[in-house]
């Protein structure tokens, strides 16, 4: 009995020798699968117009709205991470936006406001770009739940940083001057001020 | 000891991870990882002061395993240490994300990570601390099928809890969850017993306490044992020669 358990026991120290999985050949493998799936896309691009501006469209100007799958999902099957309504988390600043005129502006439109504003987001989403613009100043877009994309342009005072999500209402920035321009859009096309505040 | 650590993570982890990137929550998700990470390596860290052998990490949505190639019989309060060491370790990177960041939901996750970890469900936790806990107490058996009992109360609370107030999807496929790793525990008890006496046959352990115990099923953890007035090797020598 006792040689017996001893033999296992020295049959366990050996170390049973198991073929290991070589790194680079798996590695290589993995970029040659690559290499043929981009190889395909360009013979695909080449050889027919349509599948070149499919991807185009798809790959460089397309963004996936992901405020509003995260709305969905929440809808129906609850929180993705764990959240709970916190009361002391925002300040309170449930202001409606105000403004004294109107006007178009490139895709866009320049409101007159007061001085030094404080802007209020206007639809709850996730900040999705935070940066300067050519003929905007400093603009944040804010990806909305309802998938339509908001620009929020000539601030300073930024109180939200990129990939944050943010509820209507809440504070967003500051006014450089007196003028905050505001571009709508869904879906590549531009929304006028009026339809999109009917809603 | 380093060439052997692997972090691995579970398939239920990569669909975590599809849902993380389809609803765009990257910076939410960064710091429920590494929450995740620091919690499991605390684990790791003093198991490693220990001198326990660490086989893997596995990490899963809402929380992780690390695995020791370790003895039953190896002594509770280490065993206590090493399960505590992972919050101990969250609440450490807590408090330093908490310092650099300021975001709110950090004390969110990291508040729901811990509570879940430290339910008393069997794989978790909180369950494995309560089934070492009943072991100072209890015989081995008995506190392994209490703890059982426990964790499947909980989880069906849990479950409950998902369906009419939480209206959580992610927390009742974990609930499912747990209950295979229950139905697998339950599964591996007698051969996990069977090792349990085994070592006990093949190595010597000194402990102190000593009892006197009616069959070979009512053994306590850190006791030494006494049967028909022999020694427990002898005894347990018998018994395996007769079982062959």
């Amino acid at each position: 009995m006792d040689k017996e358990i001893s033999e296992y026991l020295s049959k366990k120290n050996k170390k049973e020798e198991v073929p290991k999985k070589n790194f680079l050949i798996s590695f290589m493998n993995k970029i040659l699968v690559c290499c043929i799936l981009v190889i395909t896309c360009l013979i695909l691009m080449k050889s027919s117009t349509k599948f070149k501006s499919l991807l185009e469209s798809k790959v460089y100007h397309d963004n996936m709205s992901f405020a509003y799958f995260n709305n969905l999902y929440n809808k129906y099957f609850g929180k993705v991470l764990p959240s709970y309504e916190t009361e002391e988390v925002t300040p309170v600043f449930n202001e409606k936006l105000e403004y004294e005129s109107v006007n178009r502006y490139f895709d866009g439109y320049k409101l007159d406001v007061k001085n030094n504003y404080l802007v209020p987001i206007i639809e709850s989403g996730i900040v999705v770009y935070s940066n300067d613009m050519e003929n905007f100043g400093k603009v944040i877009i804010i990806e909305g739940i309802d998938g339509v994309d908001i620009w929020y342009g000539n601030l300073n005072n930024i109180n939200v940083k990129l990939y944050d999500y943010v509820t209507k209402g809440n504070f967003l920035g500051e006014v450089n001057d007196n003028t905050l321009y505001l571009v709508f859009q869904k879906d590549k096309e531009y929304l006028e001020f009026d339809k999109y505040f009917k809603n | 000891m380093i060439n052997t650590l692997k972090i691995k993570f579970d398939n239920s982890f990569y669909y975590f991870l599809l849902l993380i990137i389809i609803t765009g929550m990257f910076k939410e998700f960064s710091f429920v990882f590494l929450l995740l990470l620091f919690h499991e390596l605390g684990h790791a860290i003093t198991g490693i002061l220990f001198k326990w052998k660490l086989v893997s990490i596995t990490i899963y949505p809402y929380g992780g395993v690390t695995i020791f190639n370790k003895l039953e019989n190896s002594s509770i309060i280490k065993e206590i240490i090493i399960l505590l060491a992972g919050p101990f370790m969250q609440i450490i990177t807590y408090l330093v994300l908490n310092y650099f960041f300021k975001y709110n939901y950090i004390k969110v996750y990291h508040l729901s990570i811990l509570i879940f970890n430290l339910l008393p469900i069997l794989s978790l936790d909180g369950g494995r601390l309560l089934n070492l806990i009943l072991n100072k107490f209890l015989n081995y058996l008995t506190s392994f099928y209490i703890s059982i009992y426990i964790s499947i109360l909980t989880i069906i609370l849990l479950m409950l809890f998902c369906i009419f107030y939480f209206k959580n999807l992610n927390l009742f496929l974990m609930g499912i969850f747990l209950i295979f790793k229950v139905i697998d525990s339950l599964k591996n008890i007698k051969y996990c017993y069977h090792k349990f006496i085994l070592e006990r046959f093949l190595y010597d352990f000194k402990f102190n306490k000593r009892r006197v115990s009616k069959d070979i099923y009512s053994f306590y953890m850190e006791n030494i044992h006494y049967i028909d007035f022999k020694d427990e090797k002898s005894y347990l020598r018998e018994y395996f020669k007769s079982s062959r």
